[in-house]
Parts: structure tokens; sequence; C-alpha cells
């Protein structure tokens, strides 16, 4: 049979094979390989593998010095999580950080002018040239963002031998209105803190107890059922939504809301007349309070004077109490006044504040005392080192820039080219987190003294200076020659002393400091993870006290207001470190759980008030200049208040090519006491 | 498609009273999953968070305005599963063992469809390559794979964890892993301790009985998907919001 074979026939068998091919899984798979193969390129990253072990240590980013675990795929940290509690978002991402993007390894000079590459890099001798060109009579301060370290302790003796040196710690520290207790109490604040682990109430002035504030993680604590919070701030934060009781006092009326809980509690409740009677200034205390009654005080605070009397009234249900002038990682303290009437509730209620001992310095000699910004006359610095090797702190640069000269010299010591280091002149890199040893001690707030070591989990990288070697090279004399060596003084120090225990990190058993057979032994367990604690010391007899301090002329006035109001707000796990890993974009970036640094959240009521919509630009300004914003209308905030986070800015989270910009502390004039809580502010609609 | 019951039910129960917003869980997430970290164009519609916590609120006005935060991940709908109905490449896996919804990424072929589907909003898109920033990629969690450009993700209770405690309890001899080894890692970072995790199918677990409680919810429980995470609150309006869509839980916040 002959088979004709036409042209025809070729097409059909072609097109038959071709729709066939289609029912059959060939095609789909290549499609579907094609797709694998054009998604998985060279240069997605691939974890690597290795022996895995786990390491303790200590976290050291922020004052609080959680303990970790550290678990390691060939010795480089994967993963950090909390021994004793869970951790907050910036010490579960403290490994990524000496990899972070910012991180500098040689110093460098910072270009502050509109320059495509602001850092260079230069020679430690050119920095060190850079100091020594001034004159020695010059002014020469520090600025410390971590004070109470050992190395802080070395500061204050260069500065004590310097013939016009000043020792600053930073502005914006927790436990810094505790400065207002001294005068209340005549003792040191390093040596007062707050008895909040036996408070049956926490009355807190806008400590963000909830965001990491504190000496310890007390999130917990306020969960208890029998422990009742009363927040009283004007905006509802993270704390406020723990809080049993939220009491949102206008802006700057802290002290007024202070004065009615304290009438309340005399004239109603008969509580804190025998405290009364040992105070200097029973009399005036006396008359101050009965003016501020909580009918008087509810039109002045914007509260109803009957959430101010229950208010006293959970108090005295629930004694002992402590009462806490907080601050805020970016707002700053509350101001002399206000904390005069604030900590005074604590002598009044017998309860809240507590003695402590203060850590042992790691040497004998004269320390320069520690000043308060505002007291350094302006433009008189000629040379400010800024120590940000431990951590940073967020204050307003701008007061910082009113105390130096025209001519004046910024050194800044900091493991990254970010934050408060990023306005210097010069940037010497130190070692970060987890690539050296550092110490983290009492906190400013703590109850009791203590102190422990964050030990090193990865080997430090070559080029960073240890701040021990700078101070020798700047001219300062110390018998140390590193870092490590120094913190080890301290803890032999605090062996020899022979107080207090050290809680083991292996079983979570106590070792008296006794039996350590040496400090070396001692320190062996802190870097293990241990912890040590010192004994609680008898409280001293209540001596003669003022409750006002003589600020009661002030407190009698009644507090300014304005007709719009800047708060900068913040929490510690942003502003604690100069740098953030870029992970914690999930929570402002890719996410609307955080806001950015340039939103600024007003009540819809305001934003009508001032036509301004949400989402949309505005232009926020105050006497120190202005910024754009994008508006975010939140019934959270509190009529005629502006919210403007200061959170970690491109820089800091590693944006390739990010540019340094203002924020909203840049906003913030300190006022005469060193306080920038609130502004007075401005907002259009932009174009 | 009804979906066969699992041995067993693993499911989370969120306690919103006690949840602050920290956000420790979405970052504890990302760091176990290596979910890579934001461009700097990516906003929080091309964002990957497997966990994300959005913030809700009573609808009062200051100083009566009340705010809750809700964690919401998968949710592991247990019937008529989405996701997994809607899916062309079989690439979404219901675990006969555990009832965890898996995403299966080298079988994704990216058409979106499940993400169309969720009704949690729970699924998040690769818009871009996985990027960290230089040196960082040796911290990389090496029991979870990188996903590539162009595939679908979402949270898998992580399951890396699952594996590992089936690993150790088959080393010691037994088939059932103790429930101490089996925590995701949201549960185990939250500082308020706001999530419990375990088998809902065992009625002794802490987990089960608080799913039982009389103030758990769950949300979207009309169109019944069963799923299996489930939110506890006192407060009567955050329970009213279990009925709410995710997507419209914050109309007043807007991105810097």
């Amino acid at each position: 049979m002959k088979i004709n074979v036409t042209r025809r026939d070729v097409f059909r068998v072609a097109a038959g094979t071709a729709a066939g091919v289609m029912l059959t899984p060939a095609p789909w798979k290549l499609v579907d390989d094609l797709a694998i193969w054009t998604q998985n390129w060279s240069w997605i990253p691939v974890p690597s593998n290795g022996p895995v072990t786990t390491a303790s240590t200590v976290c050291s980013l922020c004052p609080a010095g959680c303990g970790l675990e550290a678990r390691c795929v060939s010795g480089i940290p994967v993963s950090l999580k909390g021994r004793e509690h869970p951790i907050c978002p910036l010490g579960q991402t403290g490994h990524h950080l000496p990899f972070h993007p910012a991180r500098i390894t040689c110093p460098v000079h910072v270009d502050h002018g509109p320059v495509r590459n602001p850092l260079r890099k230069v020679s430690l001798e050119q920095v060190l040239n850079a100091f020594r060109k001034k004159s020695e009579s010059d002014v020469v301060a520090v600025l410390d963002t971590r004070p109470g370290r050992s190395m802080s302790a070395a500061w204050r003796r260069f500065i004590a031998g310097q013939p016009r040196g000043i020792y600053l710690p930073s502005p914006n520290r927790e436990g810094a209105s505790l400065a207002t207790a001294e005068s209340l109490l005549a003792a040191p604040p390093e040596t007062i803190g707050y008895d909040t682990p036996n408070a049956r109430t926490i009355v807190s002035f806008g400590a963000p107890l909830a965001e990491g504030w504190g000496a310890s993680p007390v999130v917990n604590r306020l969960l208890d059922d029998d422990v009742r919070l009363i927040q009283i701030e004007p905006v509802w934060s993270r704390t406020a939504e723990l809080a049993d009781t939220w009491l949102p006092a206008r802006p700057g009326t802290e002290a007024v809301v202070a004065l009615a809980i304290a009438n309340v509690l005399l004239a109603e409740l008969r509580i804190g007349g025998e405290t009364l009677a040992a105070a200097s200034d029973r009399a005036a205390y006396e008359s101050l309070v009965a003016r501020f009654t909580p009918e008087v005080a509810a039109g002045i605070t914007g509260l109803r004077a009957r959430d101010i009397s229950n208010a006293a009234r959970t108090i005295a249900a629930n004694l002992p109490a402590v009462v806490i002038a907080g601050e805020d990682p970016a707002g700053g303290r509350l101001g002399t006044e206000s904390e005069t009437a604030i900590l005074g509730l604590n002598l009044l209620l017998g309860s809240g504040l507590t003695h402590r001992r203060p850590l042992p310095e790691p040497f004998d000699g004269k320390l320069a005392p520690a000043l308060a910004l505002a007291t350094v006359p302006d433009r008189s610095i000629r040379r400010l080192i800024i120590d940000a090797s431990a951590g940073d702190s967020a204050m307003p640069w701008p007061a910082i820039v009113r105390k130096l000269a025209a001519d004046a010299v910024v050194i800044a010591l900091s493991p990254f080219a970010a934050g408060t280091a990023r306005r210097a002149d010069y940037i010497v890199p130190t070692l970060p987190f987890l690539e050296a040893v550092q110490e983290i001690g009492t906190a400013e707030t703590s109850p009791v003294a203590t102190f422990t070591l964050s030990a090193a989990i990865l080997p430090p990288a070559a080029g960073p200076i240890d701040p021990v070697a700078f101070l020798h090279a700047i001219g300062g004399s110390l018998e140390f020659s590193s870092l490590e060596e120094l913190i080890a003084a301290r803890t032999a120090r605090i062996h020899a002393a022979g107080r207090g225990s050290v809680i083991t990190f292996g079983d979570g058993s106590t070792k008296r400091i006794a039996e350590f057979e040496s400090a070396d032994a001692m320190r062996d367990a802190l870097l293990e993870g241990g912890r040590w604690i010192d004994d609680p010391i008898e409280q001293p007899a209540p001596r003669a006290f003022s409750l006002l301090n003589g600020s009661g002329p002030e407190l009698a006035r009644q507090p300014a207001q304005h007709a719009l109001t800047l708060m900068p707000r913040s929490t510690r796990d942003a502003t604690a470190s100069a740098a953030v890993s870029p992970v914690v974009s999930k929570l402002d970036q890719e996410s609307a759980l955080r806001r950015c640094g340039r939103t600024a959240a007003v009540n819809p009521e305001t934003a009508r008030k001032l036509g301004v919509r949400n989402g949309k630009k505005a232009r926020l300004s105050t006497a120190m200049g202005a910024i754009a914003v994008t508006i975010a209308t939140d019934a959270a905030v509190m009529p005629d208040v502006i919210e403007l986070c200061v959170g970690p800015d491109a820089i800091a989270r590693g944006e390739k090519g990010a540019r340094h910009s203002l924020n909203a502390l840049d906003l913030c004039p300190a006022a005469g006491d060193g306080v920038w809580r609130t502004t007075e502010a401005k907002l259009v609609v932009e174009g | 498609m009804k979906t066969a019951q699992p041995k067993h039910r693993y499911g989370m129960v969120i306690d919103l009273d006690r949840c602050n917003g920290c956000g420790a869980c979405a970052v504890a997430c990302a760091v176990e999953n290596n979910v890579a970290p934001a461009r700097a164009k990516t906003n929080d519609r091309t964002g990957l968070t497997w966990m994300r916590v959005y913030r809700a609120n009573n609808g009062e006005q200051f100083p009566d305005h009340r705010t809750v935060y809700f964690p919401i991940s998968c949710q592991h709908c247990g019937e008529h599963t989405p996701c997994v109905s809607v899916c062309p490449q079989n690439a979404v896996d219901v675990s006969p063992e555990t009832g965890v919804v898996s995403q299966i990424p080298p079988r994704c072929l990216g058409c979106r469809y499940c993400m169309t589907a969720c009704p949690y909003h729970a699924r998040y898109f690769n818009w871009f390559d996985p990027v960290w920033p230089a040196g960082m990629e040796k911290t990389l969690n090496p029991d979870v794979s990188v996903r590539m450009r162009g595939v679908v993700e979402k949270c898998n209770f992580c399951h890396s964890r699952w594996q590992a405690a089936k690993a150790k309890a088959a080393a010691a001899g037994s088939r059932d892993l103790d429930p101490a080894d089996y925590v995701p890692a949201c549960v185990e970072a939250c500082p308020s301790q706001a999530i419990t995790f375990g088998d809902l199918a065992d009625s002794r677990t802490p987990v089960s009985k608080l799913a039982r409680s009389r103030n758990a919810f769950r949300l979207l429980e009309a169109i019944g998907t069963d799923p299996k995470v489930h939110y506890l609150s006192e407060r009567e309006w955050v329970r009213r919001l279990g009925d709410a869509d995710v997507a419209a839980m914050e109309p007043e916040v807007v991105r810097g």
C-alpha cells in the first residue's frame, strides 16, 4: 500500500504532537523548572553549616543587662535568646551588629556638608593631631553616653587631671531624675534606687516600664495580679496598655497631679501625716498641697477629679507603693520641679525610694564630678570626646552644640558611624557587643548594686582602638593598658570587698563572694553569665528632709500651656544602640507597629483644627527649625499634642546610601534646666 | 475541600490582654526563619512579616480611646483551608501528623492565588531577592532555607523546630516528642508570655484549656475555616474585633 505523505499530514502530526504534549506534565514541568532556575541565583545566601554550640553571655546593649544564650554555628552566633526571661527586639538581633553596614574598623573624618561620601578614612595620628592642635588651657569635655562604667571612672580621672576639664554624663539617662532625690534624701543619686520589687502599687509618671525602662524587665511584674500600675502620661503607650489605670494628664502638669494625689492622701485618707511632721518645710508643703484639691487639679491637668481621687485611694489600699519620675528614652526628664513633687510622694508614703551601696570604682584617686549639661557655659568647650563605645543615648544635639566653641573639635568613640557619634568630626572605632568583654554595672534605678560581664563570643576584628589605649594616646595616665584590664580591676575590687553573692548561670545557684577563691574565679563565673548582687543594706533612719527643696514658688505657678506641644518619644530598644539590626524593619517599615521618625501622630480633632489630614505631608516647626513629616491621626494622642518618635534612622538601620537627616530631638531646645520633654511647635500643610 | 483530621492539632492561644505590642515575636520569627530585612523601597504591602502585629482600637475618642495589639500569623486553618484549595501547584501542604499548614517554596510558581484566598492576609510574596548586608548572612539559621524571589511564604509554626524535636525524641527512643522541645520562636520570645502553644487535640494541654475558655475567640469564625490560632481577651469590644477584616484594623495609621 502506498502512503502519500502530504505536507498537510506533516502539519497535522506536528499539531497533534504539540497538542498531545500539552496534555502531558512535560511542558508544565519545564515552566516550573525554568521558574525555579530563574529564581535561584548565586547571590542568594545559603546558611552555613558547621558544629552547633551554645555560649552564654550578657547583653550590654542597654543598662538592663539581660542574660543571653547564644546558639552558634562554627563559632558564629545565629540566634540570641534570653536566659532568665525573653528579651527585646534589640537584644534578639544583637548578633547582627558586628556585621552592620554602619560599622567602622578604622578612624574616619565626618564631613557634615552635602557631599556624596561623608565618611573619609583617616589615621589615628590625624585624629590625635586634631585633638592636640587645641591649647592645653582650652576646656576639654567628655560626654559619656553610658555612665557608671569602669571606663567612666577612667574618664573622670582624666578630666580631674585637666586644668579645665568637664565630665558630662548623658543628659538623657535612666534614673537621671534621681538626682532630684539627692536633695530630698541627702544622699548621692548613685546610692538611691526605686524599690520596685517590693511595691504593690507602681505609680509611674511617664516611665516606659513595659518598654524596657528600669533595672530589669518588669513586664511580668506588671502583669502580676497583686501589683497595681497607675500610668500618668498624655499618650496611650505600651505601658499604659498594661496599666490598671491610665491618667492622661496634660504635658507639663505632672507636678499638679502629684500634689493633688498628696492632697487626697493627707486630707481624705490621713496618710503621710507622720512623715510630714519630720519635713523641714512642713508648713509650706501643707499649704501648697491644700491648694491643689482634685477639683482644682482637674482644671489644670485635664483629668477628671474623681480619677485623681481614685488613684490616691488605689495607692492607699495597696501599700507599699513606689512613685517613679520617669525619663523617656527620647523625651528625657520631666524637670526638677515636677520631679520634686513626684519623688516627694515616696517620702509621704514612707516607701518607694531605697538606699544602696555604690559599686566600687576600679582604682583609687580623685574623680571629676559629673556635671549637668545645663550648668556648662555656652560656647566654652573646645575639645569634646563622646564616649559612645558601650552604647548610645538619644539627646538633643543642638543643646550640645550650644556648649561648643566655634572651632571646637568633636571626637567620638563608637563601633558605628551612626547615632550620636555621627555628629562628631572624627569617629574612632571601638569593638562592638560580642567582640569585646563589656561590663554592665548597676542600673541607676536599681534598689541594689549589681555587676556582671558580657563575654566576647566573636573574635575581635582588626582595626578598632581600645578606649583605654585612646585615653593614653591623648595624654591620660592610667595604670591599665586595656579596657579588659580595667574591668578586671573593678571585678577584683568587688571580690575584695567580700560582700554579696553571684547567681551562677549553670544551675541558678547562689554562691557567696567568700566562696570564690580568687577574683579570677569570680570573673570567670561572671563571664559564664553569672551576676553579682550586693547584700541589701540597712536603710538609714529618716533624717530631716525637705519635701519641696525650695521649689514651692515654681510649683505654685500654673504650668505654661502651649497651643501645640511637640513630645519626642521612643523606646529603649530604639535608642540604646547607635545601630540596630536591619531586621527591625519588620516593626517600622514592613508593618505599621512602630511609627517612623518622620511620622507625626496627632489627635483627629487637632488635625481637623489645623487643617492637616491623615497620610498627608506637613511641616513641623519649632524655634529650632523645621522638618517635613507625614501626619498620622491617632485618637490615642491627646488633643493639641504632637507625638514624634525618635528611632533608628536609615543609617542606623543599615540602608544603602542612607544620608543623615534631622530628627525630632533636633527641634527641641533644652530649657535652662536641661529639660526638653515638651516644646512649643507649629504644624502646617506642606505646599 | 475538607481536610482529614491529623493526629495532633498544633495551635496557639494569644492573650491580647497581655500583649503590649513590643514586636519581639515579629523579630524573633524573622531571625529564626531567615526572613530577609526590608529593602529601601519596601513598605507594609511588599514586606515579609510572617508574624505581624496589628493595632486596633475601640473606636472611642480621647481619653476613652483604647488600643489592642493583634499578633497575626498564618491561622493554620483546619477546615476548607482556602490556600490549599486554590494552589495549582500543590505547593501548600497540610501535615497529616501535625495539622500545620506549610508552604513549599520550590513548588510555588508565584501566582499568588493563595494570597488572594487567605482571609487573614497572612501570606507574603517575595518581591525581591533576599539580601542581607555583607557578612550578616553568616548569622543565618542553618535549619531553615532562604526562599527565592517570586514565591509565597508564611508562618509554619517553626517547622524546623518541630523536626529537631522529633529527631531528639527519636534519638531517645520515643515516638512522642516532649512539648517543651517544640516551641515556636514567637512563643519563646514573648516578654509578657502572651502566647501559649501546644496540641489542641489533647484536652489536657494548657493551650487546649485556654482555647476552650469563656474569653477565647478566633478570627472570622463565621467563614468556617477552623483556624488553630485562638485569641483571648476579657474585653468584649476586643472579642467583637474577631469578626472584623484585619486589613481594616489600622484605618488611622499611615506609614512615614
